[in-house]
């Protein structure tokens, strides 16, 4: 079996991306024009064009189809772009640093630790604060994530599978902790705790997806900047040590900024299962497991892929809706044991 | 001045005492041989060279700095380490292992150069390599794999290079081959070689002064003639060996005669036949 690719190069990245780019604006395209209310792609694309006050154009939408385009779809489909993005460097990270191809911000329970904070925020009025929902996701997220670490390698000599065991015992403490949230909760808080159990796309505001963005940003440019030193690490801490990372700081940085953007994507959408898993396994088999083309890679693919799995969970049960995360773990279970079948 | 020096260097795990009082220096092109039983501190010394762990007691400097002191990327264009294996969980390829060797010399957001990727293609080709290059390292053999990790090492253009039993699943050709490169590396471009090894007929052959530890103490230190002699090795190792002088070399030749020394009884004599 030989690699797809030679030694990798900026036009390499770049033909990438752009054709991941594509990729993503032809699913962005699909999911505008699916759904229940039937608007034709020429009238979606002459609204848009109007909406930006393009000249010449005309608006052909009628007063109710402009607010399922502008209030609903647009925001739904970003905001879907956004933490698909961002569960999916979340995951090429965790999976890097714990050498672990099964590792991803859910199974970790990262994405758990951060909806546990989310949910307080919630439940004690902190989320009225500014950042206060994100803030507290955030804090939960690395919360989890250093437990993880912490019972993984207890005397120096990490081994990949006890990060997952971890992740396993952290996962279900704070899974009991959002169902004991739960039954404390009274009357109209209570359905937006469920959400975060679920993983929702539909009360995205805009403000939402302005935050989310500043997260991913934020995040994803610490991890471009440690990107080779993930390939480095991929072979292992000493290894990495001796061919100059300061391993300690490094690991440091992308826990965090991974964790950053779990808890933005978990404050906004809930938990998304399984997204954060496949994305990276995917792109790893087309392009290859080099950092500096793996992270745009996944960044643009799992926007895509969790748009394309949001229009399949708005249009296959309409006019009701199903979770998204209800597709995203129907497809992603049997993934998940395929691989561990495989890895074994 | 040497560009290694280990001053009456002690190392601790947590209570177990790993490295005792050593001290020895290594002069710059020298091919230096550490020999000496399972567990008694090869690979520590290695790690306290490299300054990924410091040590207890005593002074290292590496060209006349501590090690432990110096910002990584500073010691890793110093020092490059091949090690007996490394994990590959992810699909790698060769060419992008030897590339990372590279990483020392290379800024943040840099890409690789003409000049880097000149160099690990040199140091494939030194390696039989290059047929490999696009190949998965999980799809390699051990002894391949292992001259990767050679081939990444000299990518890097260290000044020192330490091997830690760097041919031990190597076949006898590219046993002789890896050596003969690193040896005339050594004696052309100046590098310095410190290997750990257990094979002491081949330590015999390629070093200029060896090493013998023994449960963390420095028991002798010379040529390779001094050092291995059937009373050092019967003292530590525990072993009945031969040792003559090999009638094309002259180097000393070791040959394993079975059985413990004795003297230093084993609880399998005395008739205590072990209950299986």
């Amino acid at each position: 079996m030989t690699h797809p690719a030679p030694h990798l190069t900026l036009i390499r990245i770049f033909r990438v991306c752009l054709l991941l780019l594509a990729f993503l604006a032809g699913v962005s395209v699909l999911s505008l024009v699916a759904g229940p209310a039937p608007i034709g792609i020429t009238a979606v694309f002459k609204g848009i064009l109007a909406a930006v006050r393009f000249p010449g154009a005309s608006d052909p939408l009628t007063g109710a189809e402009r607010t399922i385009l502008f209030s609903i779809r647009i925001p739904r489909i970003l905001l879907a772009g956004l933490v698909g993005a961002a569960l999916s460097c979340a995951g090429v990270v965790f999976q890097g640093l714990l050498r672990n191809p099964l590792a991803d911000p859910y199974v970790l329970g990262v994405s758990g630790g951060a909806a546990v904070g989310a949910v307080i925020a919630i439940v004690t009025g902190l989320g009225s604060l500014p950042f206060g929902i994100p803030g507290l996701a955030f804090a939960g997220g690395l919360l989890s994530i250093l437990l993880v670490w912490g019972l993984s390698g207890v005397t120096g000599e990490r081994r990949t599978d006890r990060t997952l065991l971890a992740g396993i015992i952290v996962n279900a403490f704070f899974s009991a902790l959002i169902m004991f949230l739960v039954s404390i909760t009274s009357g109209e808080q209570i359905h937006s705790v469920i959400f975060w159990l679920m993983g929702d796309l539909a009360m995205a505001g805009e403000n939402d997806i302005l935050l989310a963005a500043v997260f991913l940003v934020a995040g994803f440019s610490v991890m471009v900047l440690h990107a080779r030193d993930l390939n480095i690490l991929l072979t292992g801490e000493e290894t990495a040590l001796q061919l100059g990372i300061p391993v300690k700081r490094t690991r440091m940085l992308l826990l965090v900024s991974a964790s950053l953007v779990t808890g933005a994507a978990v404050s906004v959408s809930g938990i998304i299962g399984f997204v954060g898993l496949m994305v990276p396994h995917i792109v790893r088999m087309l392009f290859g497991s080099d950092h500096r083309l793996l992270l745009p890679a996944s960044l643009l693919f799992g926007g895509a892929f969790l748009m394309a799995a949001d229009t399949i969970a708005r249009i296959v049960l309409a006019p009701a809706e199903l979770p998204v995360g209800v597709v995203t773990a129907l497809c992603g279970a049997p993934y998940f044991a395929y691989l561990m079948k495989r890895s074994a | 001045m040497p560009i290694l020096e280990l001053e009456r260097i002690s190392f601790k795990y947590g209570e177990k005492r790993v490295l005792q009082d050593v001290t020895l220096t290594v002069a710059k092109g020298e091919f230096f041989g550490i020999l000496g039983p399972n567990g008694s501190g090869k690979s520590t010394l290695l790690n306290l060279i490299d300054g990924i762990r410091s040590p207890c007691e005593g002074e290292i400097r590496l060209k006349g700095i501590a090690p432990g002191k110096m910002r990584r990327k500073d010691v890793a264009r110093l020092v490059a380490v091949v090690p007996q294996e490394a994990s590959w969980v992810f699909p790698l390829t060769v060419e992008e292992v030897v590339l990372m060797g590279r990483t020392p010399h290379l800024g943040r957001l840099a890409f690789e150069s003409e000049r880097d990727l000149a160099v690990a293609r040199s140091a494939m080709d030194a390696t039989d390599l290059l047929p490999f290059a696009s190949r998965l390292m999980e799809t390699l053999s051990g002894g391949e794999r292992q001259r990767v990790l050679i081939a990444r090492a000299l990518a890097q253009e260290p000044e020192v290079i330490l091997l830690d039993e760097p041919t031990s699943s190597l076949d006898i050709a590219h046993q002789i081959r890896t050596l003969d490169l690193i040896r005339s590396l050594s004696r052309s471009a100046g590098l310095t070689v410190v290997s750990v090894t257990h094979d002491m007929n081949l330590a015999a052959l390629y070093c200029d002064r060896i090493a013998l530890l023994e449960e963390g103490r420095l028991h002798s230190l010379g040529r390779p003639g001094e050092v291995i002699t059937e009373s050092h090795i019967e003292e530590v190792y525990r072993v009945n060996v031969a040792v003559d002088h090999h009638p094309l070399t002259g180097l000393p030749r070791v040959s394993l005669l079975g059985g413990h020394s004795p003297g230093q009884g084993s609880r399998w004599e005395s008739g205590a036949a072990p209950q299986l």
